[in-house]
């Protein structure tokens, strides 16, 4: 019976009663127990062929039931769902097939766990290729794009979407075919530097690009596929290139007054100037130049500063008006000396801010102290001081009557030693004054500085704080 | 015989009046130029037998007055002696240019140039007796 399912053994009970009752059936029918041998193979026989038809019945539902169970577990299995035979009791004959059925699902199911994890896997890998900012190319090794990551897209002009063959067409089109070209053509061992005038696929011109170009193949004896990585040097070779040509100025600006004093010294040292007179004269200059370089440090240590963002202003009410009108009284003697005059017309109005004085005050100072230096004898130094309503704040503005600005100079007044070389003939400065100026203005209070200017006329620079302080910024 | 004659370049003031002097004291004539125009016009004019120049100048640079003097066959063989604020990045360029003949670093010592300058005024006078 234990082959048989359980509906099978119900059948065959209910067959067991159904010949009993059958037999009681011919006993009842035939009417006496001579008869009985008779009745009992009758009945033996319809009990047989019943059981025959139900069995034939119930295995063909098994059969059914097994495939069906079959089919939709290998559908099924890819959805990870388990193959559950229930309570099926079945014919040995089929123990075979159920066990291949359970093998292959068994296969099946590690199959899919591990093409799942591989997937989740790759999935990851690609998220982190896409985030990466330097474009990346997989090239098959016929040279074709087998991968680009979103960089890499967005620099030859394409979207995931697109078909791979075009981005070829448009990597062979561009500038970038030289560097791609160069980099696998060095192979595994990759790295060198590549310029390139670049033009974006929209048009944009890039400018020259520096690209370190980095190769990886991926295959035996530096076959295909490979990995192209391109990283942007431009901007770090252009920070290194500030950094270097300041060093460069600062170095000369230092060492110019530093090479004076040197030299002043040696002489006095050898006793090669002579008299008081001459000694007077020799220590007079370095006298100055030691001022220079102290006025040099002190400027380009602020500057740091400023930049670094580590300046906290000492923030109260200052008067524009008051300060223009005290510093251009501590620097008139040197205005009379050369026959300048200089007049300070303060608006009839408060023109107090809130920010930090002593800043200010540098500020008015190193705008008044260049017009001096750079204006001829007998020239004219205006100072006015007014509000601003439209926005908020006080201007200054330095006017004079000097050489004038060439316009091509205009801009570049307030970088870091920056010189005009016809003002160099007049007098000699850190090169630093403006550049501190514009720091304390805009860094500082979030102001504005620039200046106006007329070659030949003279120039008029100017510079406007807010009334209430905005909080400084790091350059 | 003519005093040896020194052309010096410098647009800083305070260089040039302290070498003059130097060079003054040691019996040498003196030019001064206070840029590189200047100092091309000047050396064309008083043919000295050495040029100090600054490099950073206005106008004209250190180099390109020297590379104006060496392709003017009148001023080629004046060797010139380059002071530099600027360390020892020199231009290649620079180093190039057969007229340059020394290159020196500021802060210097004005009595080591002195002693380089008459030695340079020997070698030429040596070369203009032999020749």
């Amino acid at each position: 019976m234990g082959f048989l399912d359980g509906k099978l053994v119900f059948s065959c009970i209910m067959l067991g009663t159904v010949s009993s009752m059958s037999g009681g059936l011919c006993v009842a029918i035939f009417g006496f127990g001579s008869q009985g041998l008779l009745a009992t193979a009758v009945s033996a026989g319809l009990v047989a062929m019943i059981a025959v038809i139900i069995a034939r019945m119930h295995e063909r539902r098994i059969r059914v039931r097994l495939a069906k169970q079959a089919m939709n577990a290998i559908e099924t299995t890819q959805s990870n769902s388990e193959f559950d035979l229930g309570d099926v009791v079945i014919d040995p004959v089929f123990h075979d097939v159920l066990d291949q059925i359970r093998g292959i699902q068994a296969c099946i199911r590690e199959e899919t766990a591990s093409r799942q994890v591989s997937v989740a896997r790759s999935d990851e890998l690609l998220s982190v290729l896409h985030i990466l900012e330097d474009p990346l190319f997989v090239f098959d090794a016929f040279g074709s794009i087998r991968l680009a990551n979103e960089a890499a897209e967005s620099l030859i002009g394409s979207s995931g979407s697109i078909n791979r063959g075009d981005i070829r067409l448009v990597l062979e089109e561009s500038d970038l075919r030289q560097a791609i070209t160069q980099g696998l053509a060095d192979g595994a061992v990759g790295g060198l530097a590549f310029e390139c005038d670049y033009t974006m696929p929209n048009g944009i011109h890039a400018g020259v690009r520096t690209y370190d170009v980095r190769t990886l193949s991926l295959g035996e004896e530096n076959e295909g596929p490979f990995v192209l990585v391109l990283h942007d040097l431009t901007h770090e070779r252009e920070i290194s290139r500030m950094k270097s040509d300041f060093v460069s100025k600062a170095s000369h600006e230092l060492r110019t007054p530093l090479s004076s004093i040197r030299a002043h010294l040696e002489m006095l040292v050898d006793g090669e100037a002579e008299g008081e007179e001459e000694q007077a004269r020799f220590l007079s200059m370095m006298l100055e130049d030691t001022d220079r370089l102290a006025s040099l440090v002190e400027n380009m240590l602020n500057i740091s500063r400023i930049e670094a963002g580590i300046v906290r202003p000492q923030l109260d009410q200052s008067d524009l008006g008051a300060i223009a009108e005290r510093v251009a009284k501590r620097l008139e003697p040197a205005a009379v000396g050369k026959g300048i005059s200089i007049s300070v017309s303060p608006a009839p109005v408060d023109l107090s801010v809130e920010g930090d004085a002593l800043m200010l005050q540098e500020v008015v100072e190193n705008l008044v102290s260049n017009a001096i230096k750079y204006t001829p004898d007998g020239g004219r130094i205006t100072v006015t001081v007014d509000t601003d309503p439209l926005e908020q704040a006080v201007l200054v503005a330095v006017s004079d009557t000097g050489l004038g600005i060439p316009p091509e100079a205009r801009d570049r007044v307030f970088e870091k030693f920056f010189r005009i070389p016809s003002y160099e003939r007049m007098a000699r400065g850190t090169g630093l004054g403006l550049n501190l100026c514009r720091n304390i203005v805009e860094s500082v209070h979030q102001g504005r500085i620039g200046v106006d200017s007329t070659v030949g006329e003279g120039s008029r620079f100017w510079f406007s704080v807010p009334v209430g302080f905005a909080g400084a910024r790091a350059a | 015989m003519r005093r040896a004659r020194v052309l010096i370049a410098d647009d800083e003031t305070h260089i040039v009046q302290v070498l003059a002097l130097k060079f003054r004291n040691a019996g040498l004539d003196v030019v001064e130029a206070h840029d590189g125009e200047e100092a091309l016009d000047l050396v064309r004019e008083v043919r000295p037998d050495v040029v100090i120049t600054d490099l950073q100048m206005p106008f004209m640079t250190g180099e390109e007055l020297a590379r104006a003097l060496s392709v003017d066959e009148t001023t080629a063989n004046i060797p010139i002696l380059i002071l530099t604020a600027r360390g020892w990045s020199l231009d290649e360029g620079l180093e190039q240019l057969s007229n340059v003949v020394g290159v020196h670093s500021k802060p210097f010592s004005p009595r080591e140039l002195l002693q380089v300058v008459e030695s340079l005024i020997d070698q030429g006078q040596v070369k203009r007796n032999a020749a």
